[in-house]
């Protein structure tokens, strides 16, 4: 099945980057660095969208707002979320400035294949893949403030976020489809950390550490998770993406189900009115 | 909605236009699909082979068609059940007694799948060629052989798995050790043992990539291409490995796949590409559709 979602993936690649003209803009000669591509241009109204595109996974973003889309810019955000193991959506409002973002939403998702498990202290795998509960019709009401700081050469980087899920049954936990982790509701904190060496021509090249700690009060102990990050920056507006936390430390035997594996794919970036490419 | 129809006809035409030979360059009815030529750019890697051909873009959209259809018409039960020659032995030796490492063994299953498809993806076509090389012709046509190899791949085995019907291995424990509402046990994939999925795309994965490191000096050619080589080999024989470990398919499910993901991954791209040299009179191929009382026939000289 994951074989089969990445050539459809390979192929809707295929489609999105069929519009990538590349007009040739002057050759900058000032002898300073070039300002990175969302940098440049002037703040405007402007609609943007992202599609990204990976291991079985599609996740087309859309936002409406002013500013310097993907660079210092408030608006709303809208994601629609399909992966193979169910769809749903996100929606909310964003706030970034360099090196600064925040965004705060409310996020549905339909599982597949998941349901509600019975309030245990352990969960393991085959529980998690038996459909015996009932049907999970969780919303969260989330927010997430992430940063950066950029020093030569990389730089460290953080994320914290505040998560309220609502509308799941007394006496149920709920495997968190976008957390990848089991939960007692109704909060959720989580926080990650990390540094990100750049490298390579133009800096082009991310390579990092992470590590993320999940506390969910209503349950003992921590969730750990601690990998990998990585990227490229291979054109103005396309990204390669990769980033594998396996756990660490948890309260239950999830495997890769409770991995955070968030990207092994491509990320292309689009809005109204996009500054003009520099020359390659 | 006028303007819309207008500018789809027009798309239309000038791919369609673009699909024609050309007498001047025996090889344009190669659209480009992906990224935009460059003609001011001095690439550091350029293309000499065939290119991926228009007609080759249709039997690839078909091909993924087929395979979504294959998979959705899903697999009968009991149809086909058990090991044969040295399947019981393999399992027995090598399937681990409880459930979860077993299913941890499906998962870095899925893992090392992911990392091979990447290796030819985004290693050969976007970060080494498109990026590095600066060659977005190049990474387009790696990109495009990648996408027909993978489909006919995966078309093959998703058609095969339907109609054979196997049941996998672990079927033997539902109701017994594994509980029978588990996923696992309950849906028609349980049904999907012959031939691996996994190892059919990892090996795919891994020939098409090598006959991109024999054929381009992506990694500037010699020892480190040939390492890149035997590390995407080594990547698909381990995720074969991890199949019959994790209990989801048999050693003879595995083995038909490596063997069926080797030889597309190596003959795709070898046959329609780099067996015929940019200019070749042998790679300008023709298809040819031709309407039957019945249906549509095909046809072709290669």
């Amino acid at each position: 099945m994951r074989a089969r979602v990445a050539l459809l993936v390979a192929l809707c690649a295929s489609a999105a980057h069929a519009q990538l003209p590349a007009p040739a803009p002057p050759p900058h000669d000032s002898g300073l660095p070039l300002p990175s591509y969302w940098e440049r241009g002037v703040s405007r109204p402007f609609v943007a969208a992202t599609l990204e595109l990976g291991w079985t996974y599609v996740r087309p973003e859309f936002a409406v707002g002013f500013g310097r889309p993907f660079h210092r810019w408030m608006g709303l955000d809208l994601k629609p979320i399909v992966t193979t193991t169910g769809a749903g959506f996100y929606g909310g409002l964003r706030g970034s400035v360099p090196f600064f973002d925040l965004r705060a939403g409310v996020r549905h998702f339909e599982a597949f294949e998941h349901r509600l498990l019975p309030e245990q202290e352990h969960h393991g795998r085959a529980e998690l893949d038996t459909p015996r509960g009932p049907e999970p019709e969780a919303y969260s009401v989330e927010s997430e403030v992430s940063g950066s700081i950029a020093v030569p050469g990389g730089g460290p980087f953080w994320l914290a976020g505040v998560y309220y899920l609502s509308n799941v049954k007394q006496g149920y936990h709920l495997y968190e489809e976008s957390l990848k982790v089991i939960v007692d509701p109704p909060w959720v904190f989580r926080l990650r950390s990390g540094y990100a060496w750049q490298f390579g021509p133009r800096d082009a090249l991310r390579l990092g550490i992470a590590e993320e700690i999940l506390e969910n009060p209503g349950r003992p102990g921590y969730v750990i998770r601690a990998g990998v990050i990585g990227g490229a920056a291979i054109g103005d507006n396309l990204d390669v993406q990769l980033s594998l936390l396996p756990v660490i430390h948890s309260p239950d035997s999830l495997g890769l189900a409770g991995a955070d594996f968030g990207h092994l794919g491509v990320r292309w970036r689009w809005a109204t009115a996009g500054p003009r490419r520099r020359r390659r | 909605m006028r303007r819309l129809c207008s500018a789809l006809a027009a798309g239309t035409a000038s791919w369609l236009a673009a699909a024609q030979p050309a007498k001047a360059e025996p090889d344009s009815r190669a659209p480009h699909v992906l990224f935009a030529p460059k003609p001011d750019a001095r690439p550091r890697l350029e293309w000499r082979f065939r290119r991926v051909q228009a007609w080759e873009l249709y039997a690839t959209s078909g091909l993924a068609i087929a395979a979504v259809g294959a998979y959705a018409a899903g697999a009968s039960a009991d149809r086909w059940k058990g090991g044969i020659g040295f399947d019981d032995g393999a399992r027995g030796s090598l399937r681990p007694a409880s459930y979860q490492t077993r299913r941890s063994a499906r998962d870095a299953s899925d893992l090392t799948l992911a990392l091979g498809v990447a290796q030819p993806m985004l290693g050969d076509g976007l970060l080494t060629s498109y990026w590095y090389h600066q060659s977005p012709d190049v990474a387009e046509q790696v990109l495009l052989i990648n996408a027909e190899t993978l489909a006919i791949t995966i078309a093959v085995q998703t058609s095969v798995s339907s109609l054979a019907s196997r049941e996998r291995p672990y079927g033997d424990d539902c109701g017994a050790e594994l509980d029978p509402e588990l996923n696992d046990c309950a849906k028609r994939d349980r049904y999907r043992s012959f031939f691996s999925g996994h190892a059919a795309t990892a090996f795919s994965a891994a020939s098409v990539s090598c006959m991109h490191h024999l054929h381009l000096p992506l990694y500037g050619g010699g020892a480190a291409d040939v390492a890149s080589c035997a590390a995407g080999y080594a990547l698909a024989g381990a995720t074969s490995a991890l199949r019959v470990v994790g209990d989801m398919h048999y050693a003879s499910d595995v083995a038909v796949g490596a063997a069926w993901g080797t030889l597309a991954g190596l003959g795709v791209p070898w046959l329609l590409h780099y067996r015929h040299p940019q200019g070749s009179r042998r790679g300008a191929a023709r298809v040819h559709l031709v309407p039957h009382p019945t249906g549509v026939a095909i046809g072709g000289a290669f």
